[in-house]
């Protein structure tokens, strides 16, 4: 049948409905029913002018809980005679048991209000909660719900270790069709870390021989203080088709609308046992964890790197290890690494791996030790601490050359841009415009370099000319030569005084006038005095003294202080 | 000749001590500029700066905090203006020819490329300062003479020292012409930055005149001739026109 027939065939039955009068009725799909199960209840109009049947339940609501559960139209033709009606469906949910009575029920059709027949209910009591599937050893937990579709939470171990693994498993068991993914809210975890599991698959169960579609959530709770902690209670809102929806020729027209179901866990409360006293170095890992150390080399060159890998690897929650630390190393200088976590969620187990690196360089030649690396857990199987040590590193350094590892090479980040900073020390201030004076006091010593440097040019020629000149030098020595003599003769008695007076004396006139010093006659000393325009009188006379002094010791008592008189002579002499 | 000693000593001392220049207040005052700079009073050391140089007396490094507080104030013209004169002072400072391009960086306009200036761009980058320069004639001078009179007084025949000092008269003269050309750096053209924000450049030193271009703050010029309260900048090949003389100041 196409769509545009079917539409005829529509408008047929509704012309048809409004030449017959409409035709109300009431019905159940049963009497008796347990609390907790359901009825539905059918408003019927049979012709009419196509409207539905609408009803007033604020009576019913007391003693049932009323959910609207859709509607159908169907039409029929028999012996060539067509007839409709309209279907309104509700779910009644009693609240407790005894015996009720529907109605009678006042139903508006189209603006008119029919009467329903009474129809008397019988609910019972409900029997005892199915049982519930046998929980694996170590399982603690609770069931709610009815035989047909009921819910479980279950922890695998209520009496964990602080810090050690609880998983909390909510377990939904049907027989009915499920519309829709069931609405989860999550228990409260208060006092837990919480670590999200993967859920299992769908699957199939059988509990006292009743086949259940099973859905599983989970959950991974670290509790996190020791004593009575509580899991607060899950929410599962299902949408199920349990059946008692009819279906009919047209119901392709039709979503199946189900009815819903609110199920609720109980509170799980576990009682959680303290860790023992932990031993030093126990920073908080528990779990059941391996400890690998290695090192990519054992023979290096002092200075140059060796890298030390460390993981730690196994199941446990790894926020509780803390920090991976190498022991004291005097002799190396260490650069860790940071710390790369990898959580695994295998088999319903939280756990993973800590690798971290730590980057060695030999300060010293020669063998060195890296002791070994120790992470002390507490191993809830075993119920005691662990102390996991890798192996201790042996190193052959060989000598480098001095130059330390410094990490790995790469260019320098530029990170941001600024000016560079002020100045901070004293400035050595200057009158404004001024930007020549500092350079032009150095110009102006310039010339002290060449006056220098011609000073010693002319000194140098001075001196090369005198020095050719043996005369000149004798002569200009002369003076000094004479008072050498005086100076020797100091303390010596007159005799001798006037000896070395008269010898120094002639010493001068031999050095000045260029003349041998043995056979120097009174006449010579005279006429080279005299040519020179001295007076030689008074130097002859000395000489006379002093000779009369030096042959004739009886004048000693005359004649004074021979050499201070010669040395004015030469003073004399000197004279230009 | 004891006399001439005694002069020679007074001048190489009056020399010297000249060297010390400036009193205590200016130090105070830079001092708390660089005490306001440090505590991020870019204004306050601004002004502690600015009352230094109001007193006369200027120094590479006071010019350079200057130009940085300036620019930490925002304002590009005045700091790229102080750290010129910082580098007209002390060519050979590092932190102000980073901090100028810095500067520079931030300015709106693109410099375009000057031939002029460009031809001596390369022997800029070993220019000593005008004080460096003459200190190290002097003393590769005196080096010379003092091989020179070595050699006088009978060195003559070891050879080294005619290569030593025909080296240091060699440097002296190299330093000669690194002097000659400070001078003609500093001296033989004037320069400019715009301080205003923008600025009209026009054809002649009158508004009636055609604007041939405009310039931002911290565009640096040449000074080419001044004419009633007009100026004449050259900031490129083709650059080159009039601007008002408040709108830039000189380096």
């Amino acid at each position: 049948m196409n769509r545009a027939a079917l539409l005829c065939l529509m408008f047929l039955v509704a012309l048809a409905g409004r030449a017959v009068a409409a035709e109300v009725t009431a019905s159940v799909d049963k009497n008796r029913v347990q609390t907790g199960g359901q009825i539905v209840l059918t408003l019927r109009v049979e012709g009419g002018g196509g409207d539905y049947p609408n009803a007033d339940f604020t009576s019913l609501q007391k003693d049932f809980e009323v959910m609207s559960a859709g509607t159908t139209q169907r039409t029929s033709i028999v012996n060539g005679r067509m007839t409709s009606s309209r279907e309104r469906r509700y779910i009644l949910v009693p609240k407790t048991a005894g015996q009720f009575t529907l109605g009678p029920l006042d139903i508006r059709v189209g603006g008119e209000t029919h009467t329903t027949n009474p129809i008397t209910i019988t609910v019972t009591s409900a029997p005892p909660p199915p049982a519930p599937p046998p929980l694996t050893e170590g399982e603690a937990g609770n069931t709610t719900g009815s035989d047909a579709l009921f819910v479980q939470a279950t922890v695998d171990n209520p009496h964990p270790y602080q810090y050690e693994q609880v998983t909390l498993r909510i377990r939904l068991y049907t027989r009915y069709q499920l519309l829709d993914n069931p609405g989860y809210t999550e228990p409260t975890t208060q006092g837990f870390w919480k670590e999200n599991l993967p859920a299992p698959d769908l699957r199939v169960e059988t509990v006292d021989g009743v086949r259940y579609n099973v859905l599983e959530t989970m959950l991974a709770l670290f509790p996190t203080k020791p004593g009575e902690l509580t899991i607060g209670e899950a929410v599962l809102d299902c949408s199920v088709n349990d059946g008692s929806q009819s279906r009919d020729a047209f119901s392709f027209f039709q979503r199946p609308s189900g009815h819903r179901v609110v199920l609720r866990t109980k509170p799980v409360t576990i009682n959680v046992q303290p860790l023992p006293p932990p031993p030093a170095g126990f920073q908080g890992a528990v779990g059941e964890y391996r400890l690998q150390v290695r090192a990519d080399t054992h023979e290096v060159v002092q200075g140059e790197p060796v890298t030390v890998d460390v993981s730690l690897s196994g199941t446990g929650h790894l926020r509780t290890v803390g920090e991976i630390e190498l022991p004291p190393l005097p002799d190396f200088r260490s650069y860790p690494s940071e710390e790369n976590q990898e959580i695994t969620r295998n088999r319903g187990l939280i756990g993973g791996e800590i690798t971290k690196q730590f980057v060695l360089v030999p300060l010293k030649a020669g063998k060195l030790t890296v002791p070994p690396l120790r992470v002390v857990t507490f191993s809830p199987s075993q119920k005691e601490y662990r102390v996991l040590e890798g192996p201790p590193i042996e190193l052959e350094v060989t000598p480098g050359s001095g130059m330390e590892a410094r990490g790995s090479r790469g260019d320098i980040e530029l990170l941001g841009r600024d000016i560079r900073f002020i100045e901070l020390g004293d400035p050595s201030f200057r009158p404004l415009g001024d930007r020549w004076s500092r350079a032009l006091r150095w110009l102006a010593l310039l010339p002290l370099p060449t006056l220098a440097l011609g000073g010693a040019w002319f000194w140098n020629r001075r001196m090369e000319a005198q020095g050719a000149n043996a005369v000149w030098i004798r002569r200009r020595n002369a003076g000094k030569t004479a008072r050498s003599i005086l100076r020797a003769a100091q303390g010596k008695d007159k005799a001798e005084s006037a000896a070395e007076a008269a010898r120094a004396l002639r010493t001068f006139v031999a050095d000045r006038y260029d003349l041998p010093a043995a056979g120097l006659t009174p006449d010579v000393i005279a006429g080279h005095l005299t040519a020179d325009g001295k007076d030689a009188q008074p130097v002859l006379a000395f000489l006379d003294r002093c000779d009369a002094v030096r042959f004739a010791p009886q004048e000693t008592a005359t004649g004074g202080d021979f050499l201070k008189e010669a040395e004015n002579h030469l003073a004399l002499l000197e004279e230009k | 000749m004891r006399g001439g000693t005694v002069l020679i000593l007074g001048l190489l001392l009056g020399a010297l001590s000249a060297t010390s220049a400036g009193a205590a207040d200016p130090q105070e005052a830079y001092h708390e500029g660089n005490v306001l700079y440090q505590n991020g009073d870019f204004a306050g050391a601004v002004a502690a700066y600015e009352e230094v140089l109001a007193g006369g007396v200027t120094a590479p490094e006071l010019e350079y905090n200057l130009a940085n507080a300036y620019l930490k104030e925002n304002q590009v013209g005045k700091a790229i203006l102080h750290y010129r004169r910082a580098l007209r002072l002390d060519p050979t400072s590092e932190s102000a020819r980073a901090n100028i391009d810095y500067a520079r960086s931030l300015t709106q306009d693109v410099k375009p490329e000057d031939s002029r200036n460009a031809r001596w761009t390369w022997i800029r980058r070993f220019r000593l300062g005008p004080q460096t320069a003459a200190a190290l004639l002097f003393l590769a001078f005196t080096g010379f003479c003092t091989m020179a009179g070595l050699r006088i007084w009978g060195w003559k025949r070891k050879a080294w020292t005619g290569v030593l000092q025909g080296t240091l008269g060699g440097l002296a003269l190299l330093l000669a012409a690194a002097l000659v050309f400070e001078w003609t750096e500093m001296e033989g053209h004037a320069e400019g930055v715009i301080l205003a924000s923008e600025v009209e450049v026009h054809a002649g030193p009158a508004d009636t005149y055609t604007v041939s271009f405009r310039l931002h703050e911290g565009t640096e010029a040449e000074l080419l001739r001044e004419s009633e309260g007009w100026v004449e900048i050259r900031v490129s090949d083709r650059l080159q026109g009039w601007v008002r003389k408040d709108t830039l100041a000189a380096v």
